[in-house]
């Protein structure tokens, strides 16, 4: 209590001080430099530690009189006064107190700060720093968070010009070095011809590059060699294979639905497949977005302006369309009875949609305003109004174990037509049954004794037949099914749920887009909303949308995104390394009708791209992380990578692309929370085609970081641990891939030095040096002496143990 | 498989590694070879160290409960709190936010009761941990600085809240070492990952060996733990192969943590095939053993058979054992009803009473430092009156520490009397990590890695120990 009161006593002493040092100067010349200088410098450098989130030592610098107050060692600024000043020395770094810790002010920098202390520390009355930087926020959006960088619309920059002795391939180029200059980095050399192969081709597949591939590019000298290499790599179906995983990373794609008894979706594959397709097709990714949205209206609206709506193209497209509304459907489950937790659902399509689109939470503002970002409740719920009125697909559930509300994947009045004539044909094949059956009964009637009869073996074996033919017509359905999304007959608002709970409706809340994107309203004859939300996302004016996906692109080659929180460009994500870079690449994705194929063209013609990955002391001190771009950061391969590898090089590799997968029979479902859905289906195609569930991770892409698929996965945190090592020393499918290499290798030759060499060359795109010969003969000469000698075929065992000792060494696992 | 060829004694391994043939000699070759390389005085980040300062403790167990478990209704009592029940009052913030809030106060769910002989008061929430209070110090002015689940379960685990950094089980690897080359320095046993998932035990910028291992409870906690060749003898074979390789890469590509973690990890996974699965096995323990950790004999999940294995890894030598009870879903998390408390406590009150009791009846409670925290409180009121739940609280919240030179029986610091904020002696997380490091021996300012220009602490700027609490 006492303490309380002399805290407060204080407080008071210190703002009359304040009063009386800073109280007359209220020269607008003193307010335009604080407002100029001093607050963007507090915003950028101090207010972070020392703020509303965190007040570090006891300090916060966003409020006058915490400023005069100070933190534990004393008053940050005393006005006037520079040498008593702490905020002066720590900028200094002087007597042990070095703010900001990571880097110093500059000088100018520093004589703001001493400037601002000597006119005697202006500060406008009553304001605070809070806004806009990472406060705890609500309530109407303010003019200040609308200044926000990633709301501001997508600037075209000019590239900036530099020294002409520095490297430059392309544009991309001339934004990176005139950071590094600034930086004072150096780019690196180009990398070694063999490197960049192998990096292009894990880059854009996922696999490999074969030897033959190797060869035919470093036997290439023209100018165009890296770029005929990129377009045979982009023309690849392995390609889609790689950048479609990404997509499904981000959209938390399973294949199970994720409520408490993880039923199975056996349709999902459908959409899987889809996102596979739309990349190696190069679909625009404008149209990509607009059709996991709204594909369903953007199919019937097809179809009606279809001249020949029957036209086998109208139709596949049809179905195509629908496909892409998976997104909707693949959404997670909640709970016992699902329906019961659609709401919790809708939060999983907005937050996907949020984070993997916009780069904004907003399933928070479910229960309140968005703490961080400019995103409201009655933002929430417009677009939680447009969900409402749509239909997803319902996977089954513990209390309702069958699915429903799969859509025929053909237009409506066609799937009532063969709906019709199906039925028809059943009734016609069950009526002749009947009429069968009624004759065998009369035939049997008039014989007095049963004996064998010609008449009524024929009706028996005419009757057999019928029957077989009905159930065969039954089983078959009379159209394909999707799992995806279809409007509501009757689509209308929501209201708010207060504090998230479904059973506490507040007010109305109309179907629009959100605030910070424009606010639109839906026209009159609008359906649930969805076509015009797939616009308000993908019109060139959304700020967000474009940045997003360059960004991500931009990732997937280096690591990390110019934004390295790729699905936060909020006010608590991390700012853009290169916004200029950033800008420009969003002008030119939206230049090229949104081609991520052209983007790839440009990132990776770049002399940045194409440095190598090596180390170099300086550099690694000023930015350890290669931010800047001063070298290319070496990678591990991912888990569907280092499987896929494994199959590759082994020869194993099922290039056949993955269907649906063999779940148990619809029939039999009856999975609960306490004997939950569990399957794990073993297969040679490539991992994007493996089985994800939700509740439980595929056990080798769990072990190996694959993807979380339950939540948006932006990036992949890798990890190194021991248990990874048992899996490479002691998984079965090591050592049968490595069995497969041994005999992929003894076919090719009999002399030991040659197949060595081959090894090599598949699993590592180069020849092994006399020393690696010198000891991998050596290895099978001592281990095949090790072995039991009534165990038969040493050879191949020793050759096994070496091709296993191949696929596990980080040579093998790391990309330069 | 003879199981002769593959778990020989250790004098064997011993004799083996001296002969230059076994995982210890592939070790200290490697070692070596590193150490020329780069003229460190180790290059092995995982070989024991000398603490920097007398230490109390060798080890650590950290039980970790996940999602805030409520101070004013299991170690914190509030008679004040009781009285004044359903009371209005205003607070000045609420979750961190700064302003004028009416609130509720609201009484425990469960009574509380004065235990030992130190006659610290529990709730019948914990009734067997209760049973222990004498050698438990808790601490009732913890503070941190978030409210949300995802930071704060950060900042109790990593020292930050807002980035991942390396958590303070991987400080203590790089600061001790292991006792063990043949587990991981830092295990962790959860049968899920709570929030902030991997990070929260990551070595983040320290070498890569100092990352947590994640065991999931179940019948089969380590796939892959069977060796798959014949004999030792050929996989010693083939991960010498594997090193030279690995070895020649590295030195190639300066100074790159992922590659040396990656070479690290083959050592360590090829000593666990032997030490892990029998650190595992429980048929070795007594049923009075099995009986006071409410354990059924072949029971291999359930937190109960976690605070065991957590005894069997500590009297192996790791160096820091992490439990943690649920994941990200399924609570503390009360929001809704504290009711949903009762099962929860349950489940690890009795496995951690016996926990305590058998390190102490093993003379291990002395070296071994146990600690027990939460990422926060729960608020002590709410927006309505006679709501069933609480809300996240991080201004004050209850945590403590046994054995390992901690003064049992010992209450330390207070909340107010209605535990809002705290009153006396605040126990900041930066504190709290500052003294589990002083006890192991380590000074948190001395305790130091350079990255990026500047020597990074767990503590950052900040921690004092609290030595009070020190016996």
């Amino acid at each position: 209590m006492s303490q309380s009161l002399d805290r407060t006593l204080l407080i008071g002493l210190l703002l009359f001080v304040a009063a009386s040092a800073v109280g007359q100067d209220t020269k607008p010349e003193s307010l335009a430099f604080f407002e100029n200088n001093v607050r963007p410098l507090l915003i950028d450098r101090c207010v972070k530690c020392h703020g509303p989130m965190k007040a570090e030592s006891g300090l916060r610098l966003d409020a006058l009189f915490s400023v005069l107050q100070g933190g534990d060692t004393g008053p940050a600024v005393v006005p006037g006064q520079t040498e008593q000043s702490l905020i002066v020395q720590a900028v200094h770094h002087i007597d042990g107190l070095e703010m900001p810790p990571n880097e110093k002010l500059s000088d100018t920098e520093i004589m703001t700060i001493e400037r601002w202390i000597n006119e005697g520390a202006h500060w406008p009355e009553g304001m605070t720093l809070a806004e806009g930087v990472p406060g705890l926020r609500s309530g109407p959006i303010t003019d200040h968070e609308r200044t926000f960088w990633s709301f501001q619309p997508i600037g075209d920059p000019l590239p900036p010009q530099v020294d002409a002795s520095l490297t430059v391939h392309n544009d991309v180029d001339l934004f990176i070095q005139a950071r590094l200059i600034n930086a004072g980095l150096v780019m690196r050399l180009p990398a070694a011809k063999r490197v960049l192969i192998r990096r292009m081709t894990f880059g854009l597949t996922g696999l490999p590059p074969t030897p033959e591939e190797v060869d035919a590019f470093i036997a290439d000298d023209s100018p165009d060699a890296v770029m005929r290499v990129v377009d045979r790599l982009l023309a690849t179906q392995a390609y889609g294979e790689r950048w479609g995983r990404h997509w499904l990373d981000v959209v938390r794609y399973a294949d199970t639905a994720g409520e408490t008894a993880d039923y199975p979706v056996p349709l999902a594959w459908k959409y899987r497949n889809w996102v596979i397709d739309a990349f190696n097709t190069d679909k625009p990714y404008n149209e990509f977005i607009r059709e996991q949205i709204a594909g369903d209206i953007l199919a019937d609206q097809m179809v009606a302006n279809a001249s020949h709506p029957d036209d086998e193209e109208v139709l596949a497209k049809y179905e195509d369309l629908l496909k892409a509304t998976g997104f909707i459907a693949i959404s997670r489950r909640f709970g016992f009875d699902v329906e019961n937790y659609h709401h919790l659902t809708i939060q999983d399509t907005i937050d996907t949609i949020g984070q993997g689109v916009l780069g904004l939470s907003l399933g928070c503002a479910r229960c309140h305003d968005h703490k961080y970002d400019p995103v409201n409740t009655a933002d929430y719920y417009a677009w939680y109004g447009i969900l409402k009125s749509t239909s997803y697909s319902f996977p089954g559930s513990e209390e309702k174990k069958r699915p429903y509300d799969l859509f025929p994947a053909v237009p409506p009045t066609m799937a009532s037509d063969r709906m019709a004539e199906f039925e028809s044909r059943v009734n016609e094949l069950d009526k002749g049954i009947q009429e069968l059956e009624a004759s065998k009964k009369s035939a049997e009637e008039k014989l007095e004794v049963v004996e064998q009869n010609p008449d009524i073996d024929r009706l028996s074996d005419e009757l057999m037949q019928l029957i077989a033919k009905r159930d065969a017509l039954k089983a078959a359905r009379p159209y394909e099914v999707i799992y995806g999304a279809k409007e509501q007959d009757e689509p209308e608002d929501a209201a708010v749920q207060i504090r998230g709970d479904p059973l506490k409706p507040g007010e109305i809340v109309s179907r629009r887009n959100l605030e910070i994107l424009g606010n639109d309203l839906l026209p009159s004859d609008a359906g649930s909303g969805r076509r015009e939300m797939a616009e308000w996302l993908t019109r060139e004016s959304n700020p967000l949308t474009a940045r997003v996906m360059v960004n991500r692109i931009w990732q997937q080659h280096f690591g990390k995104g110019l934004v390295a929180t790729e699905n936060d460009f909020g006010t608590r994500g991390e700012r853009p390394s290169h916004p200029q870079l950033l800008d420009w690449l969003a002008s030119r994705f939206m230049e090229s009708g949104w081609s991520v194929k052209t983007m790839h063209r440009f990132i990776m013609a770049s002399a940045t791209y194409q440095q190598s990955s090596e180390y170099d002391a300086n550099a690694i001190e000023a930015d350890p992380e290669s931010r800047l771009l001063w070298r290319f950061n070496r990678r591990r391969l991912s888990a569907e990578e280092i499987r896929d590898t494994m199959l590759f090089v082994s020869g194993d590799l099922d290039p056949a692309r993955g269907r649906e997968h063999p779940f148990p029979n619809i029939e039999t479902w009856g999975f609960t929370q306490h004997s939950p859905y569990y399957g794990v289906y073993v297969t040679n195609q490539r991992s994007v085609y493996l089985m994800q569930q939700r509740l439980k991770r595929h056990p080798f892409l769990g072990l190996f970081d694959g993807a979380d698929p339950n939540a948006s996965t932006a990036r992949r945190a890798l990890t190194t641990v021991p248990t990874q090592a048992l899996y490479l020393m002691n998984n079965e499918f090591v050592h049968d891939r490595a069995a497969s290499l041994t005999r992929r290798v003894m076919a090719t030759s009999d002399v030991p030095t040659q197949q060595i060499s081959t090894a090599y060359r598949l699993a590592f795109g180069r020849r092994p040096d006399d020393d690696e010969l010198a000891e991998s003969l050596s290895f099978l000469k001592e281990y095949a002496g090790s072995l039991d000698s009534t165990v038969p075929d040493h050879e191949s065992l020793a050759w096994n143990a070496l091709a296993r000792m191949i696929l596990t060494r980080n040579e093998f696992l790391f990309v330069d | 498989m003879s199981n002769s060829n593959w778990f020989p004694s250790r004098r064997e391994v011993l004799r083996r590694a001296a002969g230059g043939c076994g995982a210890i000699a592939l070790h200290a070759m490697l070692a070596e070879d590193l150490l020329a390389e780069r003229s460190k005085p180790s290059a092995d980040p995982l070989e024991p160290k000398q603490p920097n300062i007398t230490a109390k403790a060798k080890r650590v167990i950290f039980l970790y409960m996940t999602g805030g478990v409520s101070h004013v209704d299991s170690f914190d009592h509030k008679p004040e709190l009781i009285k004044n029940h359903g009371k209005q009052i205003t607070v000045d913030n609420w979750q961190g936010k700064l302003g004028e809030f009416t609130r509720y106060l609201k009484q425990p769910n469960w009574e509380f009761r004065p235990g030992g002989e130190s006659g610290a008061m529990v709730s019948d929430l914990f009734p067997h941990m209760r049973e222990v209070v004498d050698d438990l110090c808790i601490i009732r002015s913890m503070e941190s600085d978030h409210t949300n689940h995802y930071e704060s379960t950060l900042g109790m685990h990593c020292g930050s809240w807002t980035f991942a950094r390396p958590s303070l089980g991987a400080w203590v690897s790089y600061g001790l070492g292991s006792e063990n080359q043949n587990l991981p320095s830092f295990m962790v046993v959860a049968p899920h990952a709570p929030y902030a998932g991997a990070q929260t035990w990551g070595s983040d910028f320290l070498p890569g060996a100092h990352q947590g291992t994640w065991i999931v409870p179940g019948d089969d906690p380590i796939p892959n733990i069977r060796p798959r060749v014949p004999t030792s003898r050929l996989q010693e074979l083939e991960l010498q192969l594997l090193a030279k390789a690995n070895q020649r890469h590295l030195e190639q590509r300066t100074a790159d943590r992922a590659l040396e973690a990656r070479i690290r990890s083959f050592e360590t996974a090829f000593g666990m095939q032997r030490e892990a699965p029998e650190a595992m096995d429980l048929t070795g323990e007594t049923e009075a053993t099995l009986n006071m950790y409410g354990l059924e004999p072949g029971q291999t999940s359930g937190f109960g058979w976690q605070c065991l294995v957590g005894r069997r890894l500590a009297e192996r030598g790791v160096r820091f054992i992490e439990l943690i009870d649920v994941g990200s879903s399924n609570n503390w998390d009360a929001h809704g009803d504290m009711a949903t408390h009762g099962p929860l406590a349950k489940n690890i009150d009795q496995p951690i009473a016996a926990l305590i009791t058998d390190l102490k009846q093993r003379g291990m409670l002395e070296d071994t430092l146990v600690v027990w925290t939460t990422e926060f409180g729960r608020t002590p009121y709410h927006e309505k009156a006679d709501h069933a739940g609480r809300e996240h609280h991080h201004q004050v919240f209850s945590s403590w520490l046994a054995g390992g030179g901690v003064k049992g029986g010992l209450v330390h610091g207070t909340s107010d009397e209605h535990g809002i904020a705290v009153a006396e002696n605040r126990v900041h997380v930066h504190d709290f990590h500052a003294t589990i490091l002083h006890l192991l021996g380590l000074d948190h300012e001395r305790l130091t890695f350079r990255h990026a220009g500047r020597d990074y602490r767990l503590t950052d700027v900040h921690g004092e120990v609290v030595s009070n609490v020190i016996a």
